[in-house]
């Protein structure tokens, strides 16, 4: 995992200043230049700082490619995340100066909508990996989903040996306790976080509201499935806040990508029609 | 009841042993307590779940209450069995056989669904991770992409009518009514709007400079590098910024040496004085002259604004004859063309003849003779009172008696043709000494030139009058009509009050404004008392109400190069590329007023030829 403030400051801010450097010469020749019928996408300036604005999109994106990839990785993976984001959001203010601030409701200001979306997206994520990871390594406490899920295999298996000489309402509630938990699930499921139906807290409701009177070993067969499907109610919710964090965390991407897509998508179209019809 | 259990049992090795036992009991309790006949490990199952009984051969199953089992799949309360009949109780499965010598039953069991690995199980129930079919990068991405490229490339390339997406702003109002039609413009792909798609339209439009001057680069520009489209319906394609014309007009003298033309890049603050086409000889064209103190316009003609408008005058023409005395109003005289840009020519049976009227015999009912020659007058003169001989109408009493008394129709003998052409060349003779010597006709106006006419008689001298004095600008009077005409005329509208009628100053009068060409030169009010004043305003006046094309937010009007000084003059000809060069008709350069006016010598010939019938007032 990237420290968000690592590549926010790789470099000393190498590719912020960059962005802005390249930002300013923009404004300045846009300022400048003043061509007959006024400042649009199709005066030089105009084509210039769409060329520009095109080499970096795809470049950005193959940046995007780059820097998942781990294994040979010519730049520091930092310095690509860093270019990336400061980059990235200079065409942000890169591309009006491009069309001159001319938008209307028609493919071209769509590819710049839908960069605009890779863009917040992309910006949603740098905030994202600055606070989820945190979460994300509290909440696990020294100790990985996979060992959690183990923990919570071997509480089921120990709850149905508990419930085995148990009344029926036990056995039920075993079986609902493991048959009817849910991890995950729909998008929506595991961005929640918890499950207000989920099946152990609903076992775990009905082992303590159970009215049947047990005595002897029956009773303390009862006291330790109690114990068993509340622990297991404990992990289950730790587990839930996990997928919760994750999905945060791999959220914005799911949307970043395919956007970044759209717009190449939008942007081919927009650079045909310009072409065809200058 | 004797029953045999058979238990089949699955070792890890996959290998199935059978284990057989016996039992004798009342009836077979099945369940998952310990204390059950056969005891069934599993949750599912009660911990009394059945009762399988068996009395005269038929075998029954009954459950708990409360509890079901399925046999062949249906699930019942209990039922009769048959051997080969099914129970599935929680992960096991029981099966009837066919009993052995000695049996009553016999029972098959077996757990056919192993007990289950619980990871494996809760990993079944455990989805991880938010990408899951379509919402997912790589589909959602090639889902996006290619709705993209379907909706706004595919399908308006195959189906054309949806390229609304590919608009890229709204085309100005001039071009609307085509916007709908891509390829009215676009008429190729990959190759812009070329000029010659323009100029389908737009065929007439002119070159720059005259052709002589081979201005290429201007030329044979691309019209759209000029006139960039789809930027809004309230864009101005012919406004570039005055920027545009100073690139050259700047410094057009070092650029062109050839150049008549003065430098110019601003209206408000780098702009030449006007130079007027001012007529220094009738008989030639105007000349375009610097304006300086000294000079005049020699028109031919004798006129003043101060007794036509400063000075009350009759309103029997004026008013419908009530005789009152009265001011002119400029509009009396000068009206504008149709167009609104220039003042229509001054003719003299439209605007004098009301007041001077051509009358020459008071002793007959009121006869007027054309205006125009003095010979062809003569001649008109002549013949009307010729005719009255021939018709024998002759009542004046001063003609010979035989041309008075002669009837009509007869054959004039030697004696009356004599005594009829002395007569009517007296006629004639007094007519034009009434024109001559009397106030308000020919003398008052034109210069008398004797022996200078066609036919040897009195000439006038040639007259010629000015009515486009800024050929270079397109200049509309209707675009200034809010404003009184002495605003900008100050030197037309000077009052000179009538002490006979004591009428109050018109409203339209200005005597302190200083004219142009008059610049005040005795302190006092200046005014036009000789035809010789040229009354154009000077670029000072213009410049009160027009600033530089740069200026924004003062009072007075931002003012590009283009306000006045059309880029494309027709005059030049057409720009290479239209169709008109086919040799359309249009394609003739065009030298109507609205592009750049030609001389007034072009247009002389037209208003001489205008011909006024003689007319009688009834």
């Amino acid at each position: 995992m990237i420290g968000p403030r690592s590549f926010l400051e790789y470099a000393r801010y190498r590719y912020l200043k960059v962005s802005l450097v390249l930002l300013l010469a923009s404004m300045a020749i846009y300022l400048v230049e003043d061509p007959p019928g006024g400042r649009s996408g199709s005066s030089w300036t105009g084509y210039g700082l769409g060329t520009l604005a095109a080499l970096m999109i795809v470049w950005l994106m193959w940046l995007g490619l780059r820097k998942r990839s781990y294994r040979d990785v010519g730049a520091p993976l930092q310095g690509w995340t860093s270019a990336h984001v400061y980059l990235g959001t200079s065409l942000l203010l890169l591309v009006p100066l491009h069309c001159a601030f001319e938008f209307g409701v028609n493919v071209h200001t769509l590819a710049y909508a839908l960069m605009c979306g890779v863009i917040a997206t992309g910006i949603v994520g740098v905030g994202v990996y600055a606070l989820v990871p945190t979460s994300i390594t509290r909440n696990r406490n020294n100790t990985t989903l996979d060992a959690l899920l183990e923990r919570i295999a071997e509480i089921d298996a120990d709850c149905r040996v508990a419930a085995e000489n148990l009344p029926d309402l036990h056995a039920k509630a075993v079986i609902t306790s493991i048959e009817e938990t849910r991890i995950g699930g729909s998008l929506t499921a595991q961005l929640a976080g918890r499950d207000p139906a989920c099946g152990t807290t609903r076992a775990l409701r009905s082992l303590r509201g159970s009215e049947i009177d047990l005595q002897g070993d029956a009773r303390l067969q009862e006291l330790k499935l109690i114990e068993l499907v509340a622990r297991k109610e404990l992990l289950v919710n730790q587990i839930r806040r996990d997928v919760r964090l994750k999905g945060l965390l791999d959220l914005w991407l799911v949307l970043h990508v395919p956007l970044a897509f759209a717009t190449v998508a939008a942007l081919l179209v927009h650079v045909f029609v310009v072409f065809w019809y200058h | 009841m004797r029953i045999r259990i058979v238990e089949i049992r699955t070792r890890t090795s996959g290998k199935k042993v059978r284990l057989e036992r016996d039992l004798d009991v009342e009836a077979l309790h099945v369940g998952r307590g310990p204390d059950n006949d056969l005891s069934l490990r599993g949750l599912t199952i009660s911990l009394r779940h059945a009762t399988i009984r068996s009395s005269d051969g038929r075998v029954s199953i009954e459950a708990a209450a409360g509890q079901t089992v399925a046999i062949n799949g249906r699930v019942t309360a209990g039922d009769r069995l048959a051997v080969g009949d099914r129970i599935k109780l929680g992960a096991f499965e029981l099966r009837l056989l066919e009993p052995v010598r000695g049996f009553d039953v016999a029972l098959e069991y077996e757990e056919i669904e192993r007990g289950d690995d619980e990871r494996r199980a809760l990993d079944l129930r455990t989805k991880i991770g938010i990408e899951h079919g379509i919402f997912s990068r790589r589909p959602l991405s090639w889902a996006l992409g290619l709705a993209v490229l379907a909706v706004f490339f595919a399908i308006p390339l195959l189906f054309g009518g949806a390229q609304s997406s590919w608009n890229s702003g709204d085309v100005s109002r001039g071009h609307a009514y085509i916007e709908s039609d891509c390829g009215a413009c676009h008429t190729g792909f990959f190759r812009g709007v070329r000029n010659a798609d323009c100029m389908a339209c737009h065929h007439d439009i002119g070159r720059h400079a005259p052709p002589a001057l081979a201005m290429a680069e201007l030329d044979e520009a691309a019209c759209a590098s000029c006139h960039l489209e789809h930027r809004g319906r309230d864009i101005d394609l012919a406004d570039l910024g005055s920027g545009f014309c100073s690139e050259c007009h700047a410094d057009l003298a070092a650029r062109l040496p050839e150049t008549t033309l003065r430098d110019a890049s601003d209206f408000g603050t780098d702009h030449p004085a006007f130079k007027l086409s001012v007529i220094k000889d009738p008989t030639r064209p105007a000349e375009s002259l610097d304006v300086t103190p000294e000079l005049v316009e020699e028109t031919g003609l004798v006129f003043d604004h101060l007794h036509h408008v400063g000075r009350a005058v009759s309103g029997r023409a004026v008013s419908g004859g009530s005789g009152e005395k009265q001011y002119l109003q400029c509009g009396a005289c000068h009206q504008p063309d149709a167009g609104g840009l220039y003042m229509k020519p001054i003719e003299f049976e439209r605007h004098c003849q009301d007041c001077h009227r051509l009358d020459f015999d008071p002793a007959v009912p009121p006869t007027f003779t054309p205006h125009g020659d003095p010979a062809v007058v003569r001649a008109r003169i002549r013949g009307l009172y010729s005719e009255r001989v021939l018709a024998g109408d002759v009542k004046d009493p001063a003609a010979p008696p035989r041309l008075r008394l002669r009837r009509p129709g007869s054959v004039l003998t030697p004696e009356e043709a004599e005594l009829s052409r002395r007569w009517v060349q007296s006629k004639v003779d007094a007519a034009e000494r009434r024109f001559y010597d009397r106030p308000g006709t020919c003398a008052t106006c034109h210069a008398l030139r004797p022996g200078e006419a066609s036919d040897g008689g009195m000439g006038v001298a040639p007259v010629q009058l000015q009515t486009v004095w800024v050929p270079g600008s397109t200049f509309s009077h209707a675009s200034h009509a809010p404003f009184a005409c002495v605003k900008c005329h100050p030197a037309a509208g000077v009052f000179d009050p009538d002490p006979e009628t004591a009428l109050a100053r018109p409203g339209w009068s200005q005597p302190d404004a200083i004219p142009y060409g008059l610049i005040d030169r005795d302190g006092r009010t200046p005014t036009s008392e000789r035809s010789a004043d040229i009354l154009i305003p000077s670029i000072e006046t213009c410049r009160e109400c027009h600033a530089g094309a740069g200026e924004r937010g003062g009072e007075r009007v931002p003012s590009p190069c283009s306000m006045c000084h059309p880029f494309h003059v027709r005059a030049h000809g057409p720009m290479p590329g239209s169709p008109a060069l086919d040799g359309s008709p249009s394609g003739v350069p065009d030298a109507t007023p609205d592009a750049v006016p030609d001389g007034p010598a072009d247009r002389a010939p037209a208003q001489a030829a205008r011909f006024v019938p003689l007319r009688s007032a009834s």
